[in-house]
């Protein structure tokens, strides 16, 4: 009895320290909330001509720009319902990945693209969850 | 305490504690439920049942960890003691309704197996707002369920009080990770502060209360006693002891409690032989000296339990001198009949 309640209160004489530490260090760690930084805009209208088109498996992809060829455009629909909830689409040009947006598993997604697209450029579909590269669209 | 097996020995206590337990549970998940409904409307049922059973849980758990250090610092507490492992019990299995329901709703349903997914959807090992939070509460889950599928008597039995009660230690490593659970989990992005708070709060009390209940034993540990005489130490007056209880006394390594009991006083062992209870902290009832941890009675005069019952413990020679106790620390064999000390 007596060695045991001596390493209760060694064992809380070290919870002690650990403890709080765990807990400031955690509540201090709690990252900023962003608000208003979508990568998706609502309500994208399409724009007018559309550059190239590729059939994937599971989505139909559309590069669009409009008549001036000063604004381009992905379109991204998924054609089946996907296995994945949410997936990031990046686009690889010269050897560079840049950040495009994010789909989920249905809909018809918008996104604006850099100007000064390239027209030979890819995108890659990627699974955040599991970490892995569902398909490459090459345009 | 029972003489032959049976799986659980229930008595009208029992029923009452367990009752209450079912009670308090079912009013606590209905009423968080009903608020939720009130204030969150748009919550799905599993989100609900996640965050009730996840708050319950973390409640039990703080009850239970309340209650060894209150009972040593208050016995008014110690009626709470007895049957603590239904409690124990009863918070794992609400903590398996919010692990299980987390890991269908939020592993389940992709094309990977559940566990791999758990396991393998954060990895971010040195961050800590993106570690994986979730294999924390897996890891204090499974501390949890080994100590709910040993709380049986048959396997303190097995696997003898000294290694079953190291083995439950390990509730203070699972209080640890769930401390860490919450707060690299959901304190990460329910950023009110009253969550933060609350957490807080609940590990400060039980800091507090081990701390406090440890010193005290300490204290009471490292108290010395100078006069001795044939081998007799003298411990204390004799007014100091009330009867049906005892006062502990630690002499060298171990406690020896002495009881006074119809005007005589008994030395036994403090150490109750069924999970290693403070038998100096129990009463005599029936005559007994009963444990007061779960009810093990042992008889005053000869340290045996009551026939059919055959758990015996050490006794002590014990002397009255005017108005003062004097002890011999060495222990004759368990069970030894000693006359005890007359009080004039």
């Amino acid at each position: 009895m007596k060695p045991l309640r001596k390493r209760h209160l060694q064992v809380w004489t070290l919870l002690a320290v650990l403890i709080p530490a765990g807990i400031i260090g955690a509540y201090l760690a709690v990252p900023e909330q962003v608000t208003g930084d979508l990568l998706q805009e609502d309500k994208t209208a399409a724009l007018p001509v559309v550059l190239k088109k590729a059939e994937g498996k599971n989505h139909s992809v559309y590069l669009r720009s409009s008549a001036d060829k000063k604004n381009y455009q992905l379109q991204w629909i998924p054609t089946n319902v996907s296995a994945q909830p949410s997936s990031l689409i990046y686009k690889e040009a010269n050897g560079e990945k840049e950040l495009v947006g994010r789909v989920g598993s249905a809909g018809s997604y918008f996104f604006t693209l850099k100007a000064g697209t390239p027209d030979r450029c890819n995108f890659i579909l990627y699974d955040i969850i599991h970490q892995q590269i569902i398909d490459t669209i090459k345009f | 305490m029972s003489a032959g097996y049976t799986a659980i020995g229930w008595n009208r206590q029992k029923k009452l504690y367990d009752w209450f337990i079912f009670g308090f549970c079912v009013s606590y998940l209905l009423a968080f439920v009903l608020v939720t409904a009130f204030i969150n409307p748009d919550y799905t049922f599993e989100t609900v049942l996640i965050r009730s059973a996840s708050t319950l849980a973390v409640l039990l758990l703080h009850v239970i960890l309340s209650i060894g250090p209150l009972a040593r610092l208050n016995r008014r507490f110690l009626p709470l003691l007895y049957n603590r492992r239904h409690l124990g019990v009863t918070m794992f299995c609400i903590a398996a309704v919010h692990g299980g329901f987390s890991i269908f709703q939020f592993h389940a349903l992709g094309n990977v197996n559940p566990f791999v997914s758990l396991f393998t959807s954060r990895t971010r090992f040195f961050s800590l707002s993106g570690f994986p939070f979730q294999s924390l509460g897996f890891f204090a889950l499974v501390i949890l369920f080994l100590m709910a599928a040993t709380s049986h008597d048959f396997w303190l039995h097995n696997l003898s009080p000294k290694v079953w009660k190291t083995l439950h230690l390990f509730v203070y490593l699972a209080y640890f990770l769930v401390v860490m659970h919450v707060m690299l989990g959901v304190i990460q992005y329910e950023t009110h502060p009253v969550f933060v708070l609350l957490v807080s709060a609940g590990a400060l009390w039980l800091i507090t209360l081990h701390l406090i209940a440890g010193r005290r034993e300490v204290k009471k540990d490292s108290e010395r006693f100078g006069l001795s005489k044939e081998g007799f130490v003298k411990v204390c007056a004799v007014h100091e002891l009330e009867e049906g209880r005892a006062k502990m006394f630690c002499i060298g390594e171990e406690r020896i409690a002495v009881y006074r009991h119809e005007n005589k006083l008994f030395a036994v062992h403090n150490v109750c032989k069924h999970q290693g209870g403070p038998l100096g902290e129990g009463k005599i009832i029936d005559g007994c000296i009963t444990c007061p941890w779960h009810g093990y009675q042992y008889l005053p005069n000869n340290g045996q339990s009551p026939p059919p019952f055959t758990e015996k413990v050490s006794t002590y020679d014990v002397r009255v001198n005017g108005l003062e106790v004097w002890l011999h620390p060495t222990p004759y064999a368990e069970g030894t009949e000693r006359p005890g000390a007359g009080i004039n």
